[in-house]
């Protein structure tokens, strides 16, 4: 028989950037990436989304940050990092050696610090930056800007003034209208929207009869949240031209296509990095043989593909 | 790429105690676990329970590694459940060692290992690799009662004191009485245990005295990503212009698990 020599083509692009395949890993579950180069190889992957990066370093919340729910768990990290400035000193020089595009996320507890922290990034290594304002874990996380729509207007204004890479909005799913909220972000320049962040939840002591978590809130991820997800990336991929990247419990290639399908241009890798840390390449991994097996050409020919009955 | 995802069997699980497990685990060899070290086990195909699950390493050899675990949760009950033959994967081993902390002037040092509860676990591999390099141990076990103590490997030797909470073995009190007892200022005391167990250890012991304790925390990936398994340490220089704040989180998984009492904020 003859062997097929169609090349498969896992590529993808999101805004400016080119991604060799449409995995990336989400922000917060990844570190700043290097954590993970003993468990995979950091080049199988579409590119490194970095733990939120402030404008100063945040201490975060105190412990108990972490705890797992029903096919789930929910953190209250409260975006402890270590500032851009010790970002580009200490983490960017050591991940600039692998190929993989790195996505910084950013946030700020006003629009300046956003536009700030743009700023410092736009001359440096990094590919392209993922802006949060969706962290629903500390009060100045960005949550409150999440449906603010004057000051994403002026945010957005700010940044795409200082930087001129790819320009990614995390939405969240705790408030309002995502699609809305997505459409305005297209409408001002964004390049790409990802979504869902977490969702706010809450878990109780009975024995103790208090929170669990020292933040009372956290944000539910894993498994428990992709179908809130799904629906969110479908609703808005149906209304905005932009990429959307997929976010929440994607745990398998297939979890990966489901939101291709529903209308994902990529997706991120979240929880799934703590139960397996190889898991965004076996991701990768599973999407090309998929596409192998189903003589799909490209992974852009199945993008927003569902079929309605 | 360094390899730190390993497949495992399990050669044994027995029940040692109330609730208490002692499972070894067929590893391929070459895999290094120094004292104080921990595994992260997969512990479900399923998504419940979802995360891993972290254990110190209770003994180790070139193609085994012994965890002892106490059955209270949804995670350590399946454990429990696991039969010769099954398959169990890891990350790991992660984490630092007691033994990191051993300089060349303690060789005459008198070690006091005390392990609080399954926190014996790491305290025994620790007794362990300091019987075999010839140096002076005192080992102590402290439980809540006889049922309690983990009465496997080192701790079944002779010289080990045992401590608990009602008096159904050894003397009725706490570990941290025994070690108020041994403890002089030249000794160096190495502690695994609960917290409150950790902070009585800084007034058992006199001023001067190097502590040294392995913590445990909720953690979420335990490589050191999440920031989840954190706890407050004294930053050096706190009070001056530049530094801000008198304390830092540091990750119990890969800065930790042993840090020096000293400097934590308990």
């Amino acid at each position: 028989m003859k062997k097929s020599t169609m090349k498969t083509d896992t590529s993808v692009s999101i805004g400016k950037l080119n991604l060799k395949n449409p995995v990336m890993t989400a922000s917060g579950t990844f570190g700043y990436g290097l954590e993970f180069k003993d468990f995979l190889d950091l080049e199988a992957l579409g590119a490194i989304v970095v733990k939120g990066i402030a404008l100063e370093p945040v201490l975060g919340n105190r412990p108990q940050r972490i705890v797992e729910t029903a096919s789930g768990m929910l953190n209250a990290i409260g975006l402890q990092n270590i500032g851009v400035e010790k970002f580009l000193s200490d983490k960017m020089p050591l991940l600039a050696r692998y190929k993989t595009p790195v996505i910084a996320n950013i946030y700020g507890t006003d629009v300046k610090d956003y536009v700030a922290v743009a700023e410092r990034l736009a001359d440096s290594a990094v590919a392209g930056i993922e802006v949060n304002i969706s962290c629903p874990n500390v009060k100045k996380g960005g949550l409150q800007f999440a449906a603010d729509r004057k000051a994403i207007i002026k945010m957005l204004g700010g940044i795409k003034k200082v930087y001129k890479k790819t320009v990614i909005m995390k939405l969240s799913p705790n408030t309002g209208n995502i699609e809305d909220i997505a459409l305005l972000c297209e409408d001002y320049g964004a390049d790409a929207v990802s979504l869902i962040n977490t969702l706010v939840g809450m878990a109780v002591d009975l024995d103790k009869k208090t929170p669990v978590l020292s933040n009372i809130y956290g944000g539910l991820s894993g498994p428990a949240i992709k179908p809130v997800a799904l629906a969110m990336v479908h609703k808005t991929a149906k209304r905005v031209k932009i990429p959307v990247i997929g976010i929440g419990g994607i745990m398998n290639y297939r979890d990966a296509l489901e939101f291709i399908i529903a209308g994902a241009s990529a997706v991120q890798i979240g929880t799934a990095n703590f139960r397996d840390p190889a898991a965004p390449v076996k991701v990768a991994a599973g999407i090309k043989e998929y596409l192998e097996a189903n003589k799909i050409k490209s992974v852009k020919n199945l993008i927003k593909t569902l079929k309605y009955q | 790429m360094k390899r730190l995802t390993h497949d495992s069997q399990v050669v044994f699980n027995r029940k040692i105690g109330r609730g208490i497990f002692h499972m070894r685990l067929a590893v391929k060899a070459g895999i290094r676990v120094k004292p104080g070290q921990f595994i992260n086990l997969l512990v479900s195909d399923s998504y419940d329970p979802l995360l891993r699950r972290p254990f110190s390493v209770f003994d180790a050899s070139e193609k085994s590694i012994d965890i002892v675990y106490s059955a209270i949760g949804r995670a350590t009950f399946l454990m429990s459940r696991k039969i010769k033959g099954e398959s169990l994967n890891f990350t790991g081993p992660r984490g630092n060692s007691y033994i990191d902390f051993i300089t060349p002037g303690m060789k005459k040092t008198l070690f006091i290992v005390v392990g609080g509860g399954t926190g014996a676990a790491s305290a025994n591999y620790l007794a362990k690799w300091l019987r075999r390099a010839g140096m002076r141990l005192k080992l102590i076990q402290g439980a809540a009662s006889k049922g309690l103590l983990i009465k496997a490997g080192e701790f079944c030797k002779k010289g080990v004191l045992f401590s608990t909470d009602d008096g159904s073995a050894g003397i009725k009190g706490f570990a941290t009485d025994i070690v108020k007892k041994a403890a002089s200022v030249d000794s160096v005391v190495f502690a695994c245990g609960p917290k409150p167990m950790l902070g009585a250890l800084k007034k058992a012991v006199p001023k001067g005295t190097r502590v040294f304790v392995s913590l445990e925390e909720y953690m979420g990936c335990g490589i050191g990503a999440c920031v989840s398994c954190v706890t407050p340490v004294k930053v050096k220089n706190a009070g001056t212009k530049r530094v801000k704040n008198s304390f830092e989180y540091k990750r119990v998984c890969v800065d930790g698990t042993v840090f020096e009492l000293d400097e934590l904020v308990l």
